[in-house]
């Protein structure tokens, strides 16, 4: 198949499913499933215009903020716990814990902690990448292959070097695959700390329509989170292709960007 | 007489209560290249591992210009076995190179240019833009090699550097050692399985016994210089040569 043809051939089930929905809804009449032209007006209104400073930026802004705090914070902490064995010992069991506590449960005590504001959007948000980031790379470092350790050490290649041009490419697979989930975790909990609150965001707008029984404006929250969520895993392909599958350390997925 | 550059010293390495190498002494002499053969498991890659410091005796020692060596030494380059897991696939074939040179305190412009004049004395002049993952077995592994005389080692070691490519790819690699060891004014330690590649290289070879290993004989091969894959081993005296290290991996001596 073609390139052009592979892209049309991905788009036949999306493009069929939003056909068939279109047809549904303005059949149904049903104000829970308003049609697309409803959802675009909608769109336009809460998320271009002011709504896009007032409402899509700090949403963005928290979710930038958070989601690099934690990967960066990630993987220093994953370097850490990957090379010394005493800290691994001494902190990967409540990394362990930490992974699997859903970041919902900590919204009340982020909220005692750190109040309503960016703070806790953003401290909430670096929980839910952080974790992810620190176990993949704390993996991805303790299986760096030996030969690349053998050769860090016998040509005695200095820490700087031996962490920035051995270390960490060596366990990139790793750490970029944790980024990637980390992201539509961050998408999320972005979503879920602006249901507490809050007066402006992507999620505070979103859960307010569903209160107020503006459907079509819930779903153009929906159509807007999911656009993002699509580009950040494109853009994520993109960086992959650059990286590991160039390096052909990882075949590429081919996801989003083919 | 030329001076001792290695000396390995009843040299242990214990892994838990399995002993790999057990008292085994050897030097190497400035200039030579010295094999160290043996059957497989015999723990010849472990000696090799403590001369490069990457490992550490159980007991015995081993001094390198009368400097014992407690961790990797300066001025020793290692050619492992595993060229494909052992070149970064994220640097070029010149970052490769480049990069021990660096860290070694090169500037930027030395460390191009060395690695440049390796990678064309290794016939990889047109590659180094490449990275590893695009080049054939050889070519990975003579990037290996450029990258260990790059660093002007006074002291070689390779790991069973040829055991994973071509058998004729292998004869265009062995014949590189000695040019390079020449030019570079190195001295090489190799270990290998293959008898008719350390007969073929070397100035003296060390047969190991099975694990534990010990020495079971040191041989001096007398064969002439330059040596060549055709008359070299046409010669009887390789195949005597060929014959007495055969015998002893294949058939140890009694140690009793």
């Amino acid at each position: 198949m073609s390139r052009a043809a592979g892209l049309l051939w991905q788009a036949v089930l999306p493009a069929g499913l939003i056909v068939a929905y279109e047809l549904a809804a303005g059949r149904a009449r049903n104000p829970y499933f308003p049609v697309l032209g409803d959802i675009a007006t909608a769109f336009r209104a809460a998320w271009l215009g002011p709504g896009f400073t007032e409402h899509v930026l700090p949403s963005i802004a928290n979710l930038t903020a958070g989601y690099l705090i934690g990967v960066v914070a990630g993987v220093g902490g994953g370097v850490l716990l990957g090379r010394a064995r005493v800290l691994h010992g001494l902190f990967a069991p409540l990394a362990g814990f930490c992974l699997t506590l859903p970041v919902v449960v900590l919204l009340p005590l982020a909220v005692v902690a750190l109040g309503v504001g960016s703070a806790m959007r953003i401290g909430v948000i670096v929980y839910s990448v952080f974790f992810v980031v620190l176990v993949n790379t704390t993996a991805g470092m303790r299986a760096v292959d030996t030969s690349l350790t053998d050769v860090g050490a016998a040509y005695r290649i200095g820490p700087v070097r031996r962490l920035f041009l051995l270390l960490l490419p060596a366990a990139a697979p790793y750490i970029v695959a944790a980024a990637r989930v980390a992201l539509s975790a961050a998408v999320l909990v972005m979503v879920l700390s602006e249901m507490v609150g809050a007066q402006h965001g992507i999620g505070a707008v979103t859960l307010l329509a569903q209160q107020d029984f503006r459907y079509d404006r819930m779903w153009a929250g929906m159509v807007l989170l999911a656009l993002l969520g699509y580009l950040f895993n494109a853009a994520f392909a993109v960086v992959e292709r650059f990286t590991v599958v160039r390096w052909g350390m990882v075949a590429g997925t081919g996801e989003g960007v083919s | 007489m030329r001076k001792t550059l290695v000396d390995v010293a009843r040299l242990t390495k214990a892994y838990g209560e399995h002993r790999a190498v057990d008292r085994v002494s050897f030097d190497v002499r400035t200039g030579e290249v010295v094999s160290i053969v043996g059957p497989s498991g015999a723990g010849k890659t472990t000696v090799l591992r403590v001369v490069a410091g990457l490992l550490e005796p159980t007991s015995g020692s081993v001094t390198i210009d009368g400097v014992p060596v407690t961790g990797p030494p300066a001025g020793i380059a290692v050619v492992f076995q595993d060229y494909s897991r052992s070149l970064l696939p994220w640097l070029t074939v010149l970052g490769n190179v480049t990069l021990p040179l660096r860290a070694k305190g090169l500037s930027r412009a030395d460390a191009r240019r060395t690695a440049t004049e390796a990678l064309a004395a290794v016939g990889l002049g047109d590659a180094a833009r490449q990275r590893p993952r695009a080049l054939s077995g050889g070519m990975q592994q003579r990037v290996a090699i450029a990258r260990a005389i790059a660093y002007r080692p006074k002291l070689l070691l390779m790991d069973e550097p040829f055991a994973s490519v071509d058998a004729q790819t292998r004869m265009d690699l062995e014949d590189l050692v000695h040019p390079l060891r020449d030019r570079y004014d190195m001295t090489v330690v190799l270990v290998t399985h293959d008898i008719d590649e350390a007969v073929y290289l070397s100035d003296r070879i060390v047969v190991l016994s099975p694990a534990p290993a010990t020495v079971l004989r040191i041989i001096d091969v007398d064969l002439p210089f330059p040596r060549s894959q055709t008359a070299t081993k046409e010669l009887a005296a390789f195949g005597g040569l060929r014959r007495e290290v055969l015998d002893l991996v294949r058939r140890p001596a009694d140690p009793a």
